[in-house]
Protein backbone atom coordinates (compact mmCIF):
# COMPACT_ATOMS: atom_id res chain seq x y z
CA UNK A 1 0.00 0.00 0.00
CA UNK A 2 2.87 2.81 0.98
CA UNK A 3 4.78 1.91 -1.98
CA UNK A 4 1.70 3.15 -4.24
CA UNK A 5 2.33 7.34 -2.01
CA UNK A 6 6.05 6.56 -3.08
CA UNK A 7 6.67 9.58 -5.33
CA UNK A 8 9.57 9.75 -7.79
CA UNK A 9 11.48 12.09 -5.97
CA UNK A 10 11.55 9.11 -3.01
CA UNK A 11 12.21 6.35 -5.22
CA UNK A 12 15.04 8.30 -6.84
CA UNK A 13 16.69 8.62 -3.52
CA UNK A 14 16.08 4.79 -2.18
CA UNK A 15 17.68 2.95 -5.25
CA UNK A 16 17.73 -0.63 -3.96
CA UNK A 17 21.50 -1.08 -2.58
CA UNK A 18 22.11 -4.51 -4.23
CA UNK A 19 20.97 -3.03 -7.59
CA UNK A 20 23.35 -0.22 -7.25
CA UNK A 21 26.07 -3.42 -6.09
CA UNK A 22 25.68 -5.05 -9.11
CA UNK A 23 25.58 -2.32 -11.22
CA UNK A 24 29.09 -1.39 -9.56
CA UNK A 25 30.32 -4.81 -10.40
CA UNK A 26 29.49 -4.89 -13.61
CA UNK A 27 31.14 -1.59 -14.27
CA UNK A 28 33.96 -2.63 -12.41
CA UNK A 29 34.51 -5.49 -14.52
CA UNK A 30 33.59 -5.61 -18.22
CA UNK A 31 36.43 -2.77 -18.81
CA UNK A 32 39.10 -5.51 -17.50
CA UNK A 33 38.29 -7.24 -20.25
CA UNK A 34 38.74 -4.13 -23.31
CA UNK A 35 41.96 -2.36 -23.57
CA UNK A 36 40.98 1.30 -23.37
CA UNK A 37 43.36 3.96 -23.27
CA UNK A 38 43.67 7.04 -20.87
CA UNK A 39 45.47 10.13 -22.06
CA UNK A 40 47.44 11.63 -19.02
CA UNK A 41 49.59 14.28 -17.75
CA UNK A 42 51.97 13.13 -15.12
CA UNK A 43 51.67 15.45 -12.11
CA UNK A 44 54.91 16.46 -10.82
CA UNK A 45 55.40 14.81 -7.57
CA UNK A 46 55.18 11.68 -9.78
CA UNK A 47 57.40 13.14 -12.10
CA UNK A 48 60.16 13.93 -9.40
CA UNK A 49 60.14 10.33 -7.73
CA UNK A 50 60.87 9.32 -11.39
CA UNK A 51 63.58 11.34 -11.78
CA UNK A 52 64.88 10.07 -8.57
CA UNK A 53 65.06 6.79 -9.09
CA UNK A 54 65.59 6.51 -12.97
CA UNK A 55 67.53 9.39 -13.78
CA UNK A 56 65.40 10.51 -16.57
CA UNK A 57 64.49 13.80 -16.56
CA UNK A 58 60.91 14.40 -17.94
CA UNK A 59 60.85 16.99 -20.29
CA UNK A 60 57.67 18.72 -18.71
CA UNK A 61 59.73 19.07 -15.29
CA UNK A 62 63.16 20.09 -16.51
CA UNK A 63 63.90 21.99 -13.94
CA UNK A 64 64.38 19.23 -11.47
CA UNK A 65 67.24 17.15 -12.43
CA UNK A 66 68.23 15.65 -9.04
CA UNK A 67 68.24 11.90 -9.12
CA UNK A 68 69.87 8.52 -6.98
CA UNK A 69 73.78 7.94 -6.95
CA UNK A 70 73.39 4.32 -8.55
CA UNK A 71 76.28 2.96 -7.02
CA UNK A 72 74.92 3.18 -3.52
CA UNK A 73 72.36 0.89 -2.21
CA UNK A 74 68.89 1.98 -1.28
CA UNK A 75 66.77 1.38 1.57
CA UNK A 76 63.31 -0.06 1.29
CA UNK A 77 60.55 -0.04 4.30
CA UNK A 78 57.74 -1.92 2.54
CA UNK A 79 54.77 -1.90 4.76
CA UNK A 80 51.50 -2.67 2.43
CA UNK A 81 50.11 -6.39 2.52
CA UNK A 82 47.64 -7.75 -0.03
CA UNK A 83 45.17 -5.47 1.64
CA UNK A 84 46.26 -2.70 -0.53
CA UNK A 85 47.18 -4.73 -3.46
CA UNK A 86 44.82 -2.83 -6.04
CA UNK A 87 47.54 0.18 -5.73
CA UNK A 88 50.66 -0.81 -3.81
CA UNK A 89 51.01 -3.91 -5.66
CA UNK A 90 51.89 -2.14 -8.69
CA UNK A 91 53.69 0.66 -7.36
CA UNK A 92 55.91 -2.11 -5.95
CA UNK A 93 56.45 -3.68 -8.87
CA UNK A 94 57.09 -0.63 -11.05
CA UNK A 95 59.85 0.55 -8.51
CA UNK A 96 61.15 -3.47 -8.85
CA UNK A 97 61.20 -2.88 -12.21
CA UNK A 98 63.74 0.55 -12.62
CA UNK A 99 65.75 -0.61 -9.69
CA UNK A 100 66.40 -3.73 -11.22
CA UNK A 101 67.42 -2.81 -14.60
CA UNK A 102 69.15 -0.31 -13.26
CA UNK A 103 71.29 -2.54 -11.29
CA UNK A 104 70.83 -1.13 -7.73
CA UNK A 105 71.13 -3.12 -5.11
CA UNK A 106 68.25 -2.64 -2.39
CA UNK A 107 67.47 -3.69 1.58
CA UNK A 108 64.01 -3.97 2.37
CA UNK A 109 62.20 -4.62 5.96
CA UNK A 110 59.36 -3.97 7.35
CA UNK A 111 57.94 -1.62 10.39
CA UNK A 112 54.54 -1.99 9.45
CA UNK A 113 53.19 -5.62 9.15
CA UNK A 114 54.81 -8.91 10.09
CA UNK A 115 53.36 -10.32 6.19
CA UNK A 116 54.85 -7.40 4.42
CA UNK A 117 58.44 -8.72 4.26
CA UNK A 118 57.19 -12.12 2.47
CA UNK A 119 54.79 -9.95 0.67
CA UNK A 120 57.48 -7.86 -1.34
CA UNK A 121 59.31 -11.47 -1.37
CA UNK A 122 56.91 -12.95 -3.33
CA UNK A 123 56.69 -9.44 -5.98
CA UNK A 124 60.04 -9.90 -6.46
CA UNK A 125 60.07 -13.23 -7.56
CA UNK A 126 57.21 -12.29 -9.78
CA UNK A 127 59.30 -10.13 -11.46
CA UNK A 128 61.95 -12.11 -11.37
CA UNK A 129 60.33 -14.51 -13.97
CA UNK A 130 59.25 -11.93 -15.98
CA UNK A 131 62.91 -11.09 -16.51
CA UNK A 132 63.80 -14.55 -16.67
CA UNK A 133 61.49 -14.65 -19.99
CA UNK A 134 62.59 -11.39 -21.22
CA UNK A 135 66.61 -12.90 -21.27
CA UNK A 136 67.57 -10.66 -18.34
CA UNK A 137 69.38 -12.01 -15.06
CA UNK A 138 67.54 -12.46 -12.55
CA UNK A 139 67.97 -10.44 -9.48
CA UNK A 140 69.33 -12.91 -6.64
CA UNK A 141 69.23 -12.59 -2.72
CA UNK A 142 72.16 -11.55 -0.62
CA UNK A 143 74.13 -10.35 -4.39
CA UNK A 144 71.54 -8.01 -5.07
CA UNK A 145 69.30 -7.15 -2.41
CA UNK A 146 68.75 -8.57 1.45
CA UNK A 147 65.38 -8.86 3.26
CA UNK A 148 65.82 -7.31 6.43
CA UNK A 149 62.36 -8.84 8.00
CA UNK A 150 60.50 -7.22 10.33
CA UNK A 151 60.39 -4.75 13.00
CA UNK A 152 57.45 -4.39 15.48
CA UNK A 153 57.28 -0.70 16.89
CA UNK A 154 57.84 1.54 13.43
CA UNK A 155 59.12 4.25 16.10
CA UNK A 156 61.43 2.56 17.31
CA UNK A 157 63.56 1.61 14.43
CA UNK A 158 63.30 4.44 12.53
CA UNK A 159 64.93 5.97 15.39
CA UNK A 160 67.35 3.65 15.69
CA UNK A 161 68.17 3.95 11.73
CA UNK A 162 68.44 7.06 12.29
CA UNK A 163 70.61 7.13 15.25
CA UNK A 164 72.83 4.74 14.22
CA UNK A 165 72.12 2.39 11.53
CA UNK A 166 74.96 -0.09 12.23
CA UNK A 167 73.69 -0.98 15.69
CA UNK A 168 69.60 -1.14 14.37
CA UNK A 169 70.57 -3.51 11.84
CA UNK A 170 73.27 -5.42 13.93
CA UNK A 171 71.28 -8.66 14.60
CA UNK A 172 69.77 -8.81 11.28
CA UNK A 173 70.10 -12.37 8.92
CA UNK A 174 69.48 -13.23 5.45
CA UNK A 175 70.48 -15.92 3.70
CA UNK A 176 73.60 -16.28 2.19
CA UNK A 177 74.44 -17.26 -1.08
CA UNK A 178 74.67 -20.90 0.17
CA UNK A 179 71.61 -20.73 1.91
CA UNK A 180 73.26 -19.96 5.98
CA UNK A 181 72.07 -17.28 7.70
CA UNK A 182 74.44 -14.46 7.68
CA UNK A 183 74.41 -11.08 9.49
CA UNK A 184 73.14 -8.30 6.29
CA UNK A 185 76.14 -6.50 6.79
CA UNK A 186 78.38 -9.16 5.29
CA UNK A 187 76.17 -9.18 1.96
CA UNK A 188 77.06 -7.14 -1.13
CA UNK A 189 74.49 -5.32 -0.47
CA UNK A 190 75.43 -3.62 2.37
CA UNK A 191 79.12 -3.67 2.41
CA UNK A 192 80.45 -0.47 3.64
CA UNK A 193 77.12 0.47 5.14
CA UNK A 194 76.79 2.04 8.62
CA UNK A 195 75.07 5.09 8.34
CA UNK A 196 71.50 5.93 7.20
CA UNK A 197 73.12 8.53 4.59
CA UNK A 198 75.20 5.39 3.82
CA UNK A 199 71.94 4.83 1.07
CA UNK A 200 71.26 7.17 -1.55
CA UNK A 201 67.60 7.20 -0.73
CA UNK A 202 65.06 5.41 1.21
CA UNK A 203 61.94 4.84 -0.04
CA UNK A 204 58.80 4.25 1.89
CA UNK A 205 55.79 1.70 -0.34
CA UNK A 206 52.96 2.12 2.49
CA UNK A 207 49.31 2.11 3.23
CA UNK A 208 49.46 3.01 6.24
CA UNK A 209 50.45 6.31 8.83
CA UNK A 210 54.13 4.47 9.25
CA UNK A 211 54.90 7.11 6.46
CA UNK A 212 54.25 9.79 9.59
CA UNK A 213 56.35 7.99 11.92
CA UNK A 214 59.41 7.96 9.32
CA UNK A 215 59.22 11.60 8.14
CA UNK A 216 59.16 12.13 11.65
CA UNK A 217 62.45 10.14 12.49
CA UNK A 218 64.55 9.98 9.90
CA UNK A 219 66.72 13.17 8.32
CA UNK A 220 69.70 11.89 7.23
CA UNK A 221 68.86 10.85 3.96
CA UNK A 222 66.39 11.65 1.10
CA UNK A 223 63.53 10.23 1.39
CA UNK A 224 60.81 9.02 -1.29
CA UNK A 225 57.29 7.74 -1.04
CA UNK A 226 54.90 5.47 -2.76
CA UNK A 227 51.33 5.88 -0.65
CA UNK A 228 47.77 4.75 -1.58
CA UNK A 229 44.76 7.08 -2.28
CA UNK A 230 43.80 7.25 1.21
CA UNK A 231 47.22 8.80 2.52
CA UNK A 232 47.58 11.06 -0.31
CA UNK A 233 45.96 14.70 0.97
CA UNK A 234 47.94 14.17 4.35
CA UNK A 235 51.54 12.85 2.65
CA UNK A 236 50.94 15.67 -0.07
CA UNK A 237 52.10 18.14 2.77
CA UNK A 238 55.18 16.71 3.16
CA UNK A 239 56.33 16.75 -0.65
CA UNK A 240 55.10 20.40 -0.82
CA UNK A 241 57.36 21.20 1.95
CA UNK A 242 60.23 19.50 0.45
CA UNK A 243 60.79 16.81 3.31
CA UNK A 244 59.76 14.51 0.24
CA UNK A 245 62.05 14.54 -2.65
CA UNK A 246 59.14 12.70 -4.80
CA UNK A 247 55.91 11.68 -4.45
CA UNK A 248 54.21 8.45 -6.09
CA UNK A 249 50.14 8.88 -4.78
CA UNK A 250 47.40 5.96 -5.34
CA UNK A 251 46.66 4.74 -8.64
CA UNK A 252 47.38 8.03 -10.49
CA UNK A 253 50.74 7.85 -9.27
CA UNK A 254 51.18 4.39 -10.65
CA UNK A 255 50.08 5.28 -14.36
CA UNK A 256 52.41 8.08 -14.32
CA UNK A 257 55.12 6.05 -13.60
CA UNK A 258 54.02 3.55 -16.30
CA UNK A 259 53.48 5.86 -18.34
CA UNK A 260 57.09 8.07 -17.89
CA UNK A 261 58.33 4.46 -17.79
CA UNK A 262 56.46 3.46 -21.28
CA UNK A 263 58.40 6.90 -22.86
CA UNK A 264 61.72 6.11 -21.72
CA UNK A 265 64.31 4.05 -23.71
CA UNK A 266 65.99 2.99 -20.30
CA UNK A 267 62.92 0.53 -20.00
CA UNK A 268 60.51 0.21 -23.55
CA UNK A 269 60.84 -2.87 -24.82
CA UNK A 270 62.65 -4.01 -22.10
CA UNK A 271 60.35 -4.53 -18.92
CA UNK A 272 57.05 -4.34 -18.66
CA UNK A 273 56.31 -0.27 -18.54
CA UNK A 274 52.10 -0.54 -18.71
CA UNK A 275 50.52 -3.12 -16.28
CA UNK A 276 48.33 -2.37 -13.11
CA UNK A 277 47.76 1.26 -13.32
CA UNK A 278 46.82 1.40 -17.13
CA UNK A 279 44.76 -1.81 -16.38
CA UNK A 280 43.09 -0.46 -13.63
CA UNK A 281 42.79 3.03 -14.49
CA UNK A 282 40.12 3.50 -17.23
CA UNK A 283 37.75 1.06 -15.12
CA UNK A 284 39.01 3.61 -11.78
CA UNK A 285 37.43 6.51 -14.53
CA UNK A 286 33.88 4.51 -15.43
CA UNK A 287 32.91 3.83 -11.52
CA UNK A 288 33.41 7.02 -10.70
CA UNK A 289 31.05 8.24 -13.77
CA UNK A 290 28.44 5.76 -12.06
CA UNK A 291 29.07 7.22 -8.21
CA UNK A 292 28.58 10.83 -10.14
CA UNK A 293 25.55 9.81 -11.55
CA UNK A 294 24.43 8.30 -8.44
CA UNK A 295 25.40 11.36 -6.38
CA UNK A 296 22.98 13.67 -9.40
CA UNK A 297 20.24 11.25 -9.30
CA UNK A 298 20.03 11.47 -5.54
CA UNK A 299 20.51 14.77 -5.32
CA UNK A 300 17.72 15.29 -8.44
CA UNK A 301 15.39 13.03 -6.07
CA UNK A 302 15.41 15.36 -2.64
CA UNK A 303 14.86 18.64 -4.42
CA UNK A 304 11.97 17.00 -6.52
CA UNK A 305 11.20 15.86 -3.14
CA UNK A 306 11.77 19.15 -1.43
CA UNK A 307 9.83 21.00 -3.86
CA UNK A 308 6.89 18.49 -3.13
CA UNK A 309 6.38 19.43 0.23
CA UNK A 310 6.95 23.29 -0.33
CA UNK B 1 51.27 -30.74 -9.44
CA UNK B 2 52.80 -27.28 -8.58
CA UNK B 3 50.46 -25.91 -10.92
CA UNK B 4 47.42 -27.69 -9.78
CA UNK B 5 48.40 -26.36 -6.26
CA UNK B 6 48.50 -22.91 -7.97
CA UNK B 7 44.96 -23.44 -9.33
CA UNK B 8 43.28 -24.53 -6.40
CA UNK B 9 45.00 -22.16 -4.14
CA UNK B 10 43.55 -19.27 -6.65
CA UNK B 11 39.76 -20.74 -6.95
CA UNK B 12 40.14 -20.94 -2.74
CA UNK B 13 41.24 -16.74 -3.06
CA UNK B 14 38.22 -16.54 -4.99
CA UNK B 15 35.94 -18.09 -3.05
CA UNK B 16 37.34 -15.75 -0.29
CA UNK B 17 36.88 -13.03 -2.28
CA UNK B 18 33.12 -13.79 -2.75
CA UNK B 19 32.82 -14.59 0.68
CA UNK B 20 34.16 -11.60 1.96
CA UNK B 21 31.97 -9.41 -0.45
CA UNK B 22 28.76 -11.41 -0.10
CA UNK B 23 28.56 -9.34 2.67
CA UNK B 24 27.35 -6.57 0.76
CA UNK B 25 23.76 -8.57 0.23
CA UNK B 26 23.35 -9.54 4.33
CA UNK B 27 25.30 -10.90 7.36
CA UNK B 28 25.76 -14.09 6.11
CA UNK B 29 27.33 -17.86 7.91
CA UNK B 30 29.35 -17.88 4.63
CA UNK B 31 30.84 -14.21 5.45
CA UNK B 32 31.27 -14.78 9.11
CA UNK B 33 33.52 -18.16 7.61
CA UNK B 34 36.09 -16.25 5.45
CA UNK B 35 36.45 -13.09 7.78
CA UNK B 36 37.35 -15.64 10.96
CA UNK B 37 39.38 -17.31 8.61
CA UNK B 38 41.67 -14.01 7.49
CA UNK B 39 41.51 -13.12 11.32
CA UNK B 40 42.98 -16.91 12.91
CA UNK B 41 45.60 -16.39 9.53
CA UNK B 42 46.59 -12.67 10.50
CA UNK B 43 47.04 -13.53 14.04
CA UNK B 44 48.74 -17.08 13.41
CA UNK B 45 51.03 -15.32 11.01
CA UNK B 46 51.93 -12.58 13.32
CA UNK B 47 52.93 -14.61 15.98
CA UNK B 48 55.16 -16.66 14.25
CA UNK B 49 57.01 -13.76 12.31
CA UNK B 50 57.12 -11.85 15.71
CA UNK B 51 59.53 -15.15 16.83
CA UNK B 52 61.16 -15.61 13.59
CA UNK B 53 61.70 -12.04 12.43
CA UNK B 54 62.38 -10.22 15.93
CA UNK B 55 62.44 -12.09 18.67
CA UNK B 56 64.75 -15.04 17.86
CA UNK B 57 67.14 -12.57 15.85
CA UNK B 58 67.05 -9.30 17.79
CA UNK B 59 66.72 -10.51 21.14
CA UNK B 60 67.66 -14.60 21.51
CA UNK B 61 70.40 -14.89 19.10
CA UNK B 62 72.47 -11.94 20.40
CA UNK B 63 71.28 -13.56 24.40
CA UNK B 64 72.97 -16.42 23.87
CA UNK B 65 76.03 -15.45 21.92
CA UNK B 66 75.69 -17.75 18.85
CA UNK B 67 75.58 -14.36 16.21
CA UNK B 68 77.70 -12.98 13.80
CA UNK B 69 78.89 -9.81 14.77
CA UNK B 70 78.80 -7.28 11.78
CA UNK B 71 81.86 -5.14 13.42
CA UNK B 72 83.92 -8.09 15.52
CA UNK B 73 83.19 -10.64 12.98
CA UNK B 74 82.74 -13.26 15.92
CA UNK B 75 80.77 -16.13 14.77
CA UNK B 76 79.14 -18.86 16.91
CA UNK B 77 81.07 -18.72 19.73
CA UNK B 78 80.55 -14.88 20.33
CA UNK B 79 79.85 -14.05 24.33
CA UNK B 80 76.10 -13.60 24.43
CA UNK B 81 74.76 -10.58 25.95
CA UNK B 82 73.02 -12.36 29.16
CA UNK B 83 71.56 -8.68 30.32
CA UNK B 84 68.99 -9.18 27.73
CA UNK B 85 67.78 -11.89 30.22
CA UNK B 86 66.03 -8.86 31.73
CA UNK B 87 64.04 -7.77 29.20
CA UNK B 88 61.67 -11.02 29.35
CA UNK B 89 60.52 -10.14 32.95
CA UNK B 90 59.89 -6.68 31.94
CA UNK B 91 58.05 -7.93 28.69
CA UNK B 92 55.98 -10.64 30.85
CA UNK B 93 54.67 -7.78 33.54
CA UNK B 94 52.50 -6.24 30.48
CA UNK B 95 50.80 -9.76 30.59
CA UNK B 96 49.68 -8.96 34.40
CA UNK B 97 46.97 -6.50 32.64
CA UNK B 98 44.53 -9.58 32.97
CA UNK B 99 45.08 -10.32 36.69
CA UNK B 100 42.31 -8.29 38.93
CA UNK B 101 45.02 -8.78 42.12
CA UNK B 102 48.39 -8.23 40.19
CA UNK B 103 47.37 -5.99 37.04
CA UNK B 104 49.21 -2.55 38.52
CA UNK B 105 52.60 -4.48 37.73
CA UNK B 106 51.77 -4.08 33.81
CA UNK B 107 51.71 -0.08 34.06
CA UNK B 108 55.59 -0.44 35.22
CA UNK B 109 56.19 -1.47 31.49
CA UNK B 110 53.79 0.52 30.05
CA UNK B 111 55.40 3.61 31.96
CA UNK B 112 58.92 2.79 30.36
CA UNK B 113 57.30 2.55 26.70
CA UNK B 114 55.39 6.13 27.59
CA UNK B 115 58.56 7.53 28.84
CA UNK B 116 60.41 6.56 25.91
CA UNK B 117 57.73 8.14 23.55
CA UNK B 118 56.96 11.48 25.50
CA UNK B 119 61.07 11.60 25.35
CA UNK B 120 60.82 11.54 21.64
CA UNK B 121 57.64 14.18 21.06
CA UNK B 122 59.44 17.43 21.34
CA UNK B 123 61.94 16.34 18.36
CA UNK B 124 59.44 14.57 16.64
CA UNK B 125 56.76 16.90 16.57
CA UNK B 126 59.40 19.90 14.92
CA UNK B 127 60.81 17.51 12.30
CA UNK B 128 57.26 16.67 11.45
CA UNK B 129 56.01 20.21 11.39
CA UNK B 130 59.07 22.79 11.48
CA UNK B 131 59.57 22.69 7.39
CA UNK B 132 55.81 23.02 6.83
CA UNK B 133 55.92 25.90 9.18
CA UNK B 134 59.07 27.32 7.55
CA UNK B 135 57.64 26.68 4.56
CA UNK B 136 54.22 28.67 4.82
CA UNK B 137 56.20 31.48 4.69
CA UNK B 138 55.76 32.15 1.23
CA UNK B 139 56.46 35.17 -1.30
CA UNK B 140 53.54 36.75 -2.43
CA UNK B 141 54.95 39.79 -4.52
CA UNK B 142 56.35 38.34 -8.22
CA UNK B 143 59.90 39.48 -8.71
CA UNK B 144 60.36 37.90 -12.00
CA UNK B 145 58.88 39.09 -15.33
CA UNK B 146 61.57 37.77 -17.97
CA UNK B 147 63.11 34.67 -18.16
CA UNK B 148 66.04 32.56 -20.49
CA UNK B 149 64.65 30.57 -23.05
CA UNK B 150 66.20 27.17 -24.37
CA UNK B 151 68.06 29.49 -27.15
CA UNK B 152 69.58 31.85 -24.92
CA UNK B 153 68.00 34.83 -25.40
CA UNK B 154 66.05 36.66 -22.64
CA UNK B 155 61.80 36.61 -23.35
CA UNK B 156 59.07 38.86 -21.57
CA UNK B 157 56.63 37.14 -19.82
CA UNK B 158 54.02 38.43 -17.13
CA UNK B 159 52.83 35.41 -15.49
CA UNK B 160 55.07 32.26 -15.71
CA UNK B 161 57.65 30.70 -18.18
CA UNK B 162 57.27 27.75 -20.67
CA UNK B 163 58.66 24.65 -19.38
CA UNK B 164 61.39 24.48 -21.37
CA UNK B 165 62.80 27.93 -19.52
CA UNK B 166 66.13 27.82 -17.93
CA UNK B 167 65.34 27.83 -13.88
CA UNK B 168 65.87 30.74 -12.08
CA UNK B 169 66.86 30.12 -8.47
CA UNK B 170 64.78 32.50 -6.31
CA UNK B 171 62.96 33.79 -9.42
CA UNK B 172 58.90 34.55 -8.70
CA UNK B 173 56.45 34.76 -11.78
CA UNK B 174 52.83 36.02 -11.51
CA UNK B 175 51.03 32.91 -11.59
CA UNK B 176 53.68 31.31 -8.67
CA UNK B 177 52.77 34.46 -6.77
CA UNK B 178 49.09 34.00 -6.99
CA UNK B 179 49.46 30.47 -6.61
CA UNK B 180 51.26 31.36 -2.81
CA UNK B 181 48.76 34.20 -2.22
CA UNK B 182 45.63 31.43 -2.39
CA UNK B 183 47.82 28.99 -0.34
CA UNK B 184 48.99 31.89 2.48
CA UNK B 185 44.98 33.09 2.19
CA UNK B 186 43.86 29.74 3.02
CA UNK B 187 46.34 28.88 5.41
CA UNK B 188 45.62 31.85 7.64
CA UNK B 189 41.61 31.11 7.27
CA UNK B 190 41.95 27.95 8.20
CA UNK B 191 44.20 28.66 11.44
CA UNK B 192 41.87 31.58 12.11
CA UNK B 193 38.73 28.76 12.61
CA UNK B 194 40.74 27.12 15.40
CA UNK B 195 41.86 30.59 16.84
CA UNK B 196 38.92 32.85 16.63
CA UNK B 197 36.49 29.42 17.74
CA UNK B 198 34.84 32.18 20.28
CA UNK B 199 32.15 34.68 20.41
CA UNK B 200 33.68 36.91 17.28
CA UNK B 201 32.39 40.60 16.26
CA UNK B 202 34.81 41.56 14.27
CA UNK B 203 33.34 41.38 10.50
CA UNK B 204 36.39 40.52 9.17
CA UNK B 205 37.35 37.95 11.90
CA UNK B 206 34.15 36.53 11.12
CA UNK B 207 34.60 36.51 7.46
CA UNK B 208 38.16 34.50 7.55
CA UNK B 209 36.31 32.05 9.85
CA UNK B 210 33.60 31.06 7.82
CA UNK B 211 35.83 30.95 4.80
CA UNK B 212 38.42 29.13 7.15
CA UNK B 213 35.25 26.30 7.83
CA UNK B 214 34.34 25.96 4.20
CA UNK B 215 37.95 25.29 3.16
CA UNK B 216 38.33 22.95 6.10
CA UNK B 217 35.18 21.15 4.19
CA UNK B 218 37.00 21.55 0.83
CA UNK B 219 39.99 19.39 2.48
CA UNK B 220 37.62 17.29 3.79
CA UNK B 221 36.60 16.72 0.56
CA UNK B 222 39.36 15.93 -1.14
CA UNK B 223 40.54 13.84 1.44
CA UNK B 224 37.05 11.71 0.84
CA UNK B 225 37.20 11.63 -2.83
CA UNK B 226 40.90 10.44 -2.86
CA UNK B 227 39.33 7.56 -0.08
CA UNK B 228 36.50 6.55 -2.42
CA UNK B 229 39.04 6.63 -5.13
CA UNK B 230 41.14 4.14 -3.49
CA UNK B 231 38.32 1.86 -2.44
CA UNK B 232 37.23 1.33 -5.87
CA UNK B 233 40.55 0.61 -6.76
CA UNK B 234 40.51 -2.39 -4.46
CA UNK B 235 37.45 -3.31 -5.64
CA UNK B 236 38.62 -3.18 -9.52
CA UNK B 237 41.99 -5.08 -8.44
CA UNK B 238 39.85 -7.42 -6.83
CA UNK B 239 37.43 -7.89 -10.28
CA UNK B 240 40.92 -8.39 -11.83
CA UNK B 241 42.06 -11.38 -9.59
CA UNK B 242 38.53 -13.05 -10.32
CA UNK B 243 37.72 -12.37 -14.30
CA UNK B 244 41.55 -12.22 -15.34
CA UNK B 245 44.34 -13.65 -13.16
CA UNK B 246 41.77 -16.81 -12.00
CA UNK B 247 39.10 -17.36 -14.94
CA UNK B 248 40.69 -16.25 -17.97
CA UNK B 249 44.31 -17.25 -16.90
CA UNK B 250 43.33 -20.17 -15.08
CA UNK B 251 40.42 -21.76 -15.67
CA UNK B 252 39.57 -21.43 -19.39
CA UNK B 253 42.39 -22.63 -20.77
CA UNK B 254 41.94 -26.00 -18.51
CA UNK B 255 38.84 -26.30 -20.34
CA UNK B 256 40.36 -25.27 -23.89
CA UNK B 257 43.03 -26.89 -24.12
CA UNK B 258 41.15 -30.31 -23.19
Amino acid sequence: MSTAQTTLGEKLQSLPKPALYLVLILLTSVPLLVKITIPNKEAKPSANFYTMVTGTVDPTFPAFTTSIDATKPVLIQTDWTTSTRGESAGQFKSLMRILMIRNIKFCFYSAGDPQAPQVALDYISDINEERVKAGLRPYERWKDYVDAGYFPGAEAICNAIQNNFGTAFKNVQDQDAEGAESSVFESPVLKGVRKVSDFSVMILVTGSNTSNIAIERIKSVPMIMMVTGVMGPETQVYYDSGQLKGLVTGLKGLYDMESLMDKDPQFKGKVTTLDNGAKYYPTLHIALLLMIIAIIIGNVGMFMTKKRAA
Amino acid sequence: MNETYHTWRLTFSVLATVGLYSVLYRENKFYRFFEHLFLGLASGYTMVALWTETLYSQWWTPMVGSHLDPVTHKGADANGYWAYMALLPLGLMAYLVYSKRHNWISRIPIGIILGFWSGQQVQVWWNRYGPQISDSMKPVVPNAFHYVDAQGATQFSLLSPPATAVAQPGAIFGTTALSNLVFVLTFICALSYFLFSFDVKNKLLNGMTTSGRWLLMVGFGAIFGSTVMMRFTLLIDRMYFIWIEWLQDRILPLFLHR
